[in-house]
């Protein structure tokens, strides 16, 4: 019974199909537009639902899809950060070597030295009572025995010894120092020497009578041939004067501009300027003052320490 | 009993047009979509026998025909599918329903109606038939309902023998 009913609407189905088909083919959307339109806004509705159920499930599947991909992103993406942290360290490390380098070269250039850059390598021990550093350059760079070494902030110290690619440097503050200075705007000269103290260095003044102000800056005297000293660069300036005028010799007490204790770029003077700079080098700072100023001989030319003996200054007379 | 069976069916479907078009169909897998709504037309036609199978193969051919994401001709798929079930119940006697002729034949039956409806779509002209990608997807049409039949016409036909014992096969 139930299979010749089945049987009779399986046959009215299959004519159905067929002439739905047929209608379909005849063109346009005709007789199935509305009824397409609604299965369809149901079925699509279904679908909806299902991919929003379904995507949690299909988002484990891309991550099992991609679980090789994004290890490889993961290690690209580390690499490049170690790349760039890497970068910005160098790069700071690089703006402090520049700064010091531009210092340099405005020293350079207010001096009309000619210098050589170079880095110190090595510091020697504080407990062998010396003060040395060791740089980067040596014989085949041009440098030679008791050429000055400075850097942005002034004097340094002198080569002591050479070797074919580094040098030996003896640092200002080193007892065993002693360099001819001047007191910048002034004539008055004297000998600075070093006490292993970075903060004070002696200055001997040679006139007794001479009258210093604390805060005056201190520039070199010049050598002959700028050996070992070139003349004009910056030193440090007064802090202390001890000694009243008129005793046999008066002592100051200097702090350099340097700071012996954290160098890294300095500059080797291989030639010394034709004419002294005088104080053109020193950085503008409140100017020391002098009791009463006296015209400066321009012309004066890199003095050795014979011609530069002092003449009886007359502002301390 | 009538509405019992109704009501399975309307389940049975769907739940296999939710699985195929949500899920399935965007796996991405190689080949064609695993065609789950055919296997449960199948399914049914193993459950019901071929008489209730054909009808809900009509019924779920004609609504794929309808979906939203299908564009053949209206009717192509309600006779490719009542002939699914036609063969499928004509074809496997009931009591050896064994899981390697379960798949053998779910296999067979989906690639046959996938190079029937190529053949019926290139005679109507309605969408382009690739011939050339036809063995491949014949292959993984066949080869994804061979993995889908027991795990489809299993469940069902304990769901029909426990609900409506009267017309299970």
């Amino acid at each position: 019974m139930f299979q010749r009913r089945a049987r009779v609407v399986i046959a009215v189905l299959i004519v159905v199909s067929l002439t739905f088909a047929i209608l379909d083919l005849r063109g346009g959307k005709g007789p199935f537009a509305t009824f397409r339109s609604v299965v369809g806004t149901a079925l699509g509705g279904i679908e909806r639902a299902g991919a929003t159920v379904f995507s949690p499930v299909l988002a484990v599947g891309d991550w099992w899809g991609t679980w090789g991909d994004q290890r490889d992103t993961i290690s690209a993406l580390q690499a490049q950060n170690q790349a760039l942290s890497d970068l910005v360290h160098r790069s700071a490390e690089d703006r402090a070597r520049a700064d010091a380098l531009d210092g340099l070269l405005r020293v350079a250039g207010a001096g009309r030295y000619r210098i050589t850059p170079a880095e110190v390598i090595a510091v020697g021990p504080e407990q062998e009572f010396s003060w040395t550093v060791t740089i980067d350059i040596g014989t085949q760079d041009g440098i030679e025995r008791d050429m000055s070494v400075i850097n942005a902030d002034g004097l340094i110290g002198r080569i002591a010894a050479v070797h074919r690619t580094t040098s030996t440097v003896v640092l200002i503050v080193d007892p065993s120092m002693s360099v001819g200075a001047r007191i910048a705007g002034s004539e008055e000269v004297g000998i600075l020497s070093g006490t292993g103290d970075q903060n004070s260095l002696e200055f001997q003044m040679l006139d007794p009578l001479a009258n210093v102000e604390i805060g005056a800056a201190l520039v070199t005297f010049g050598s002959k041939n700028g050996k070992p000293y070139a003349p004009g660069i910056p030193i440090g300036e007064v802090t202390q004067v001890r000694g009243t005028a008129g005793q046999l010799t008066r002592v100051a007490t200097i702090k350099p501009f340097a700071r012996m204790s954290a160098l890294s770029v300095v500059g080797v003077v291989v030639r010394p300027p034709r004419t002294d700079p005088r104080d053109s080098v020193l950085p503008d700072r409140p100017k020391a003052v002098t009791p009463s100023p006296t015209p400066m001989p321009s012309s004066t030319s890199a003095a050795g320490w014979s011609d530069a003996t002092p003449a009886p200054s007359p502002k301390a007379s | 009993m009538w509405a019992r069976q109704v009501i399975i069916l309307m389940v049975t479907f769907f739940i296999a047009f939710l699985f195929q078009n949500a899920f399935l169909g965007r796996l991405g897998l190689p080949g064609s979509t695993p065609d789950l709504i055919l296997v449960s037309v199948i399914a049914v036609a193993l459950a019901y026998g071929w008489e209730v199978g054909m009808m809900y193969g009509f019924a779920a051919g004609i609504l794929v025909d309808f979906a939203p994401s299908t564009e053949g001709v209206i009717g192509v798929n309600a006779l490719l599918f009542m002939a699914a079930a036609f063969f499928a119940g004509r074809l496997l006697d009931p009591r050896d329903r064994t899981v390697p002729l379960l798949i053998g034949l779910t296999a067979g039956t989906v690639g046959a109606v996938i190079l029937a409806r190529g053949i019926i779509d290139s005679i109507l002209g309605q969408p382009t038939v690739v011939w050339g990608n036809m063995a491949g997807l014949i292959l993984s049409g066949a080869i994804y309902a061979g993995f889908l039949a027991p795990i489809v016409v299993m469940p069902l036909v304990w769901v029909v023998k426990k609900f409506t014992p009267e017309v299970a096969v």
